[in-house]
């Protein structure tokens, strides 16, 4: 004997039925994000020997720096510690350094390229 | 509003979402020419140099290891070379042309200023050259192979006063000059403050 189910039971099904399609969704869009942890992105209009920090210090392994034309920059991960770390890596418009030692560091990019420029960076944990 | 239009509805809400997410993350374009600072911007999240030219880390063929143990990579994208950086399970990253690279655009100088005071000086060499020449500010030089199209060199940061790296020659098979570059980096400037 089939069983009668009223259209108003139906609708709400489908309303719940829609709501856990959109949360799983919106969880897998967060899981993606997690994977990549934490990252800020900063940037700074400096002269010449100036840097871009970021705002905090985290737990950054990464920290890729630009500079807004051709010249040389540097990016570096340093925290205040006596000994602490600082890694500090050179490159033309574009460096890249890491750090694998776990502790909270700044993360900052200098401008190296003789006069008064944008310079920005993006560090990871 | 029926049962059908209502699923409709569902499914391009989703679809939607998710290509956003995708272009978002990809960037949606290939070889850029962007400034620097421009390509951290329109492509957030790792790997965003090697993004902004369509590439990824997935791609780069395993080179070298520095003196801090942390790999370099290469990707061949046609035109376009990239290095890989790897620290643990992070990798990052740039590209450069060729051009570019015989200028010395892909070089990096990295220094550990905290106690071991180690320098690695690494990069990509142009396609030709099989050896590059560290030159010396005192006139004397060392040389290395260069591997899969990268190179590298292990050292110590120069102490103020001492003698210090200034630039790399390119040498192609035979021992012919392919062009020198200058390293990114001056006297004094090796390693940087933490104040």
């Amino acid at each position: 004997m089939s069983r009668i189910i009223p259209t108003t039971t139906l609708k709400f099904r489908g309303r719940v039925a829609a709501v856990a399609v959109l949360c799983a969704a919106a969880f897998s869009l967060l899981v993606v994000a997690s994977a990549f942890a934490f990252s800020e992105l900063y940037a700074n209009y400096v002269e010449n020997g100036g840097y871009a920090q970021s705002k905090e210090a985290h737990t950054f392994v990464l920290n890729d720096g630009a500079g807004g034309e051709p010249g040389t920059i540097a990016c570096q991960l340093f925290n205040h510690e006596s000994g602490g770390p600082n890694e500090v890596t050179h490159g033309n418009e574009k460096c890249v350094v890491g750090y694998g030692g776990g502790k909270y560091v700044w993360a900052r990019v200098y401008n190296e390229i003789g006069k008064d420029e944008t310079v920005a960076g993006e560090a990871f944990t | 509003m029926n049962k059908r239009k209502y699923t409709l509805a569902i499914v391009g809400t989703l679809v939607a979402i998710t290509a956003g997410a995708v272009v978002a993350y990809a960037g949606g374009d290939t070889g850029s020419t962007a400034s620097p600072v421009a390509q951290l911007e329109m492509h957030p999240g790792p790997e965003a140099f090697l993004r902004a030219q369509g590439v990824n880390a997935s791609q780069a063929q395993p080179a070298l290891t520095l003196n801090n143990g942390e790999a370099v990579g290469v990707i061949d994208s046609g035109g376009v070379r990239c290095f890989t950086l790897s620290v643990g399970t992070h990798v990052t990253g740039a590209c450069s042309s060729e051009t570019n690279i015989a200028k010395g655009e892909a070089i990096q100088v990295h220094d550990e200023c905290s106690g071991k005071n180690s320098m690695a000086i690494y990069g990509l060499a142009p396609v030709k050259a099989v050896e590059v020449r560290l030159e010396n500010s005192d006139g004397t030089s060392e040389s290395t192979s260069v591997v899969k199209g990268a190179f590298s060199f292990a050292g110590t940061n120069p102490a103020p006063g001492a003698t210090y790296p200034t630039g790399v020659q390119w040498l192609a098979a035979g021992g012919s000059s392919l062009g020198t570059a200058p390293l990114p980096v001056s006297a004094g400037q090796f390693c940087l403050p933490t104040s």
